[in-house]
């Protein structure tokens, strides 16, 4: 497990803890927890107030002068790990009926949940600082330009078999850097990434014992190299895209709200407060 | 804030927030409460009460649901249409009269639901708790462990049953035709046996029984009460040899020489 992906780690064995609960909870009362019952109407609470967690704690951290603890970093983890535990909550808590306003608000929760994985993907393609501050293009050329010292500075003191293999990598990266579109970049980029991986590995089955031990000390280097590059390639698509995203996501995640506030006044109006 | 509020505040976030709010109120102005129904009314047609046959039938959500800040309660609501129950309750008749008899305000909800579909249950009742007493067959003894469905097989629960015994159970082969339906005479309802029997007996029932205690109907009838035998206690080889010894060979019928299970009694007893 990395700890760059814990909120996903953490999301996942919170929702199997509550599915664990959830099934015992059916296997005791012989049915699926309804809706508007103690423990189905206590998943829709918690759930919703992590969903009202996820909408505003990271956007106010992001915004405010004054709420200034925490790294953005980690907000950004803690608002994907309730963006995961809530909808969940909320999708049990629907009892597996999707009709009328629950219906749609819980449509509504999966489309925004999607939206905002993909929101994630585009938001991992721009180069950040450890506090999540955006990198601009000239330290992205301060970047590259330092590490292809230090790649230099390693190929010197290497014997010229390995050499002439980095260099091949190189070029094959150049070149199909060249041939897709930054926009198709931005999509496709894990199996880009996959690919320049074959190929090193490739190139190191060819050297001998020795050259290929130093060779992997090259590995992270290397990666480090291909990242900054790929960043720079797709900098303007990747932040035209996120821009785009925001675009879409904020109006959906606004009506989503609107409408769950508007759900939760029903359920108040026609069941908790119905005499 | 720098300059910005929310993320989900922008014109567009706030835009979008406001058109599904007026299409919320659109379709609540055009087709009523339909988007906040948690489910389809039942749709089982009965009697024409309140212009409709069924449930189903009810379009505006208000015909039931009262204003939580008015002082009507959906109870109020349900007996508009159901005033044959409210009659009940009015004069604490009836199985709703009987059940609502101790409360201050009929609350129809605790026994009955909606909208769970077209075929959906109308009654969901708590076995553990549901007051049977009140329908005047009180659960007692091996009736209380009972399951619902074991009496009421048919699933209706809103037909009453036969409260005699023999609705439920058949008179036994042992004692068939010998008593009258009446079985509270003599069992209770935690268990057929020990019965309890009260009427003369023309045998001592307590012969050969511990002092102040009776036999059990089993040890003289083992089989059916019409007939009887004295070999469940006394040795047959015995007492064959016993009677043959004293020359006598009709001996099957006990009870007509010893009609109160005396030795001494019989036609060859010193007693003569």
């Amino acid at each position: 497990m990395s700890f760059g992906n814990i909120e996903l780690w953490a999301a996942f064995f919170t929702n199997l803890a509550i599915t664990a609960l959830y099934m015992a909870v059916v296997i005791y009362t012989g049915e699926v927890p309804r809706a508007s019952e103690l423990f189905g109407h206590g998943l829709g609470i918690v759930g919703f107030i992590l969903m009202l967690m996820t909408e505003t704690l990271y956007s106010i951290r992001k915004r405010s002068q004054f709420a200034r603890w925490g790294r953005m970093a980690y907000w950004l983890k803690f608002h994907i790990y309730t963006g995961l535990v809530g909808p969940y909550m909320v999708l049990l808590h629907t009892s597996w009926k999707f009709g009328g306003l629950a219906g749609i608000v819980m449509l509504l929760t999966v489309i925004v949940v999607i939206s905002g994985f993909i929101g994630r993907y585009i938001y991992t393609a721009i180069p950040r600082t450890v506090d999540g501050l955006v990198l601009e293009e000239s330290d992205l050329e301060a970047d590259i330009r330092e590490t292809e010292a230090s790649l230099q500075r390693w190929l010197q003191a290497q014997s010229d078999q390995t050499r002439r293999a980095v260099q091949g990598l190189l070029h094959a990266e150049e070149q199909l850097l060249q041939r897709l579109s930054p926009a198709l970049l931005l999509w496709v980029r894990p199996a880009v990434d996959v690919y320049y991986r074959w190929l090193w590995w490739r190139e190191k089955r060819r050297m001998g014992r020795l050259a290929r031990e130093e060779a992997k000390k090259l590995d992270r280097l290397l990666a480090r190299r291909r990242l900054l590059r790929r960043q720079r390639a797709m900098l303007l698509w990747a932040r035209r895209a996120l821009g785009l995203w925001h675009t879409l996501h904020v109006p959906l995640g606004a009506v989503l709200f609107t409408l769950a506030f508007v759900h939760i006044c029903a359920a108040l109006y026609y069941a908790t407060l119905l005499r | 804030m720098r300059g910005r509020g929310l993320g989900c505040l922008t014109p567009l976030g706030v835009l979008a927030a406001l058109a599904s709010l007026l299409l919320v109120v659109g379709v609540t102005v055009a087709r009523g409460g339909v988007l906040f129904s948690p489910g389809p009314l039942n749709a089982q047609a009965g009697e024409i009460k309140g212009g409709v046959r069924s449930h189903a039938e009810i379009e505006a959500c208000g015909q039931c649901h009262a204003p939580f800040w008015g002082p009507e309660t959906m109870a109020d609501r349900c007996m508009v249409c159901h005033t044959n129950v409210d009659e009940e309750v009015k004069t604490g008749q009836g199985m709703h009269g009987a059940f609502l008899a101790n409360q201050e305000q009929p609350f129809c909800r605790g026994c009955h639901t909606e909208h769970r579909g077209p075929e959906g249950v109308l009654t969901v009742l708590d076995p553990e708790t549901f007051p049977h007493e009140t329908t005047g067959f009180p659960l007692t003894g091996a009736h209380q462990d009972l399951a619902c469905s074991d009496c009421h097989t048919s699933g209706d629960f809103t037909v009453g049953l036969d409260a005699a015994c023999v609705a439920c159970h058949q008179e036994p082969e042992y004692h068939a035709g010998l008593f009258s339906t009446a079985c509270e005479d003599c069992h209770t309802t935690k268990a057929w046996r020990p019965a309890r029997y009260d009427e003369p007996h023309t045998f001592p029932i307590d012969h050969g029984a511990r002092f102040g205690s009776t036999n059990s109907c089993q040890v003289c009838h083992p089989t059916t009460l019409q007939t009887y035998t004295c070999y469940e206690c006394h040795d047959p080889r015995q007492v064959e040899w016993e009677h043959r010894e004293e020359g006598i060979f009709d001996f099957q019928n006990c009870v007509k020489c010893h009609p109160t299970g005396r030795e001494e009694e019989g036609e060859f007893g010193e007693d003569d």
